[in-house]
């Protein structure tokens, strides 16, 4: 059954400059993602499928094209009406963690609430909340620093989930841990997509992390070569 | 917010506490220059405005002929109350650098003007019956209450002194301790009978200044002028004036002090400044990711700006409020000597403190504004991307 698209991408292009050669990174891409669905973009380096994760996260806006996101088009906001988008609707996974190395697991997970002017008492119930979703109940007073790999991305996704955005995005989340703690992100990113119906965007180059998404949209020169709607 | 900028703070304490200790001691030396001129000119704004000064007009230091002070008396200039002369003694006490002020007094005047005879109230704070015995006792002097803390004077104690201006071995005997609370009149001077000075130096007959009591209703220019034409045509032309422009005269002496301290003080606010703005600007540029990640999570740039000035603020603002807090509790009621100046208290103002608080602000203003802008300015996908 088709699911109602969340995210609509619409003939997207996006140029970088290197040096002084012009290089189209996204070439007029179209897709979406449907709501509560599972979506591993692959593809070889420079085929533009972090560029894409950037794009759809409001981090960069595009040259040309639209971005609509449950029917606004993100790419006529303005900078700050973006950011407070971002913090509403997105949360963001990166393969390096980015926690804030001087904020204990609980406060970096906090961070985000900030935004939202809740109470203290709240932000570190809802918090404490997400820290027990991701199995790290037992490790709220840690500092980054004392945490394992596998301990800073699950922190790391607490933080993406805390604030309940309508999708989660995920620039290779597992590329810098063992084997064995990127089976439970992987796990973990399964639990959140099935128990907790989220929308994930993952980029990866790993094909059994890919293969956990619902659907593999494979990027080329740019352009989706395969599994594009 | 500020939870985030402490937790940067204790993240690096050795850095961050040498900036904020840059500050507070230049807040502190601010504070310190600051109150010396407060000092100086409470010296000058705290004298009687009913009472003149007349000295050589050629000099502080000629001397005047105390007949002087007998031709004012019976030339009964309008509004002149009283007339009585002041000689400046210096001499040693044990070491030359053992300084305090000492002068040679015409006692029954120095009571009527500064004593339980004042009309405007006690200076120099004595009984009835310590100012009868200091008028009787020839040899006899009266010291403050800071002199006689620090070197023990009790009544009754034998103070020796060397003089250098007046040769001789000169020995008095201590017949009382004043005090003051007027923060104008010291604790730290001597004062002597000048007959005793005169009588030692064979009959000189010469003063330093003559003190002249005004009527409040007096008119203190017109009084100043029928004194100073007294002297016109005499080989000791005098200078009168109130006794406010006299100390300022006086302080004169020190060149333009104000202008000379400002300046230091100044220049130490100016360095911490740079001292600050490297400090913020090394901090910027190590925190560019987490700048990256705040505005990923949805901070907005102005967000990020407040950030890193308030980090400011927290470094340069606890700097300063340390600086101008240890001023206060070291200088504050605190007698102060400076060469021959006695500030009787040393006042740190809250005026003083205002514009310490008004200095760490700007610093931290100026300080972090450029760092700010820098974090608030970087795009997000640059700043995930370094280092």
């Amino acid at each position: 059954m088709a699911r109602t698209p969340l995210i609509e991408v619409r003939d997207v292009a996006k140029t970088f400059a290197r040096g002084d050669e012009e290089v189209r990174v996204l070439d007029h891409l179209s897709t979406e993602i449907g709501r509560g669905e599972y979506v591993a973009l692959m593809g070889p380096s420079g085929s533009g499928k972090t560029t894409l994760l950037n794009l759809l996260g409001a981090l960069d806006r595009p040259d040309s094209g639209a971005i609509l996101v449950a029917g606004e088009d993100i790419t006529t906001f303005g900078d700050d009406e973006l950011a407070s988008w971002r913090a509403r609707a997105v949360g963001f996974i990166f393969q390096a963690y980015n926690l804030l190395p001087v904020l204990k697991a609980v406060e970096n997970v906090e961070l985000p609430l900030l935004l939202f002017g809740l109470s203290r008492k709240e932000r570190r119930r809802r918090a404490l909340l997400a820290l027990d979703l991701v199995g790290l109940a037992d490790r709220v007073d840690h500092y980054p620093r004392e945490l394992s790999g596998g301990q800073e991305q699950r922190v790391a996704i607490a933080r993406a989930l805390v604030t309940d955005p309508a999708f989660l995005l995920a620039d290779e989340p597992t590329g810098d841990l063992d084997p064995q703690s990127s089976v439970a992100i992987l796990d973990l990113l399964d639990r959140l997509h099935r128990d907790l119906g989220k929308t994930i965007v993952m980029v990866t180059h790993a094909r059994d992390a890919a293969d956990r998404a619902e659907r593999i949209v494979h990027l080329e020169g740019g352009r989706v070569v395969a599994g594009g709607i | 917010m500020l939870r985030l900028v402490l937790a940067h703070v204790r993240a690096q304490p050795l850095r961050f506490g040498l900036t904020a200790g840059s500050v507070a001691l230049a807040l502190f030396l601010y504070c310190s220059l600051q109150t010396v001129l407060t000092s100086l000119d409470t010296l000058v704004t705290g004298t009687s405005g009913n009472r003149l000064i007349t000295s050589s007009a050629v000099s502080l230091f000629q001397s005047l002929p105390v007949s002087g002070v007998e031709r004012v008396r019976t030339a009964r200039v309008p509004g002149v109350r009283s007339v009585g002369h002041w000689t400046w003694f210096d001499g040693v006490f044990r070491d030359p650098k053992e300084f305090f002020a000492r002068f040679a007094v015409d006692v029954p005047t120095f009571r009527a003007q500064y004593g339980d005879e004042a009309p405007g109230g006690q200076d120099y704070l004595l009984t009835s019956e310590e100012w009868d015995r200091f008028e009787l006792e020839r040899a006899g002097c009266i010291v403050g209450r800071g002199l006689a803390e620090r070197y023990g004077f009790e009544v009754g104690d034998p103070l020796v002194l060397e003089g250098t201006i007046y040769p001789g071995t000169w020995r008095f005997t201590v017949v009382a301790i004043y005090g003051s609370d007027n923060p104008t009149y010291d604790e730290e001077t001597m004062f002597f009978h000048w007959p005793y000075l005169n009588e030692g130096t064979g009959r000189a007959d010469v003063c330093g200044t003559f003190t002249i009591d005004l009527d409040p209703k007096a008119d203190a220019a017109a009084a100043s002028e029928a004194i100073d034409s007294l002297f016109r045509n005499s080989s000791n032309r005098t200078l009168t004036q109130l006794e406010a422009a006299f100390s300022a005269q006086f302080l004169q002496m020190w060149g333009n002090i104000g202008l000379l301290f400002g300046f230091i003080g100044y220049a130490v606010v100016f360095a911490t400044f740079v001292i600050s703005l490297n400090t913020m600007l090394l901090s910027v540029r190590e925190r560019v990711r987490e700048v990256g990640v705040l505005k990923t999570l949805g901070f907005r740039s102005g967000t990020v700006r407040g950030l890193f000035l308030l980090e400011a603020l927290v470094v340069c603002g606890g700097g300063a409020l340390a600086g101008a807090g240890l001023a206060r509790v070291l200088w504050h009621g605190q007698p102060l000597r400076l060469a021959t100046v006695i500030f009787p208290e040393f006042l740190v103002t809250d005026e003083t403190l205002v514009e310490a608080a008004v200095i760490g602000a700007l610093l931290a203003l100026v300080a972090g504004l450029a760092p700010a802008v820098v974090a608030s300015r970087l795009t997000i996908v640059r700043a995930l991307r370094s280092g």
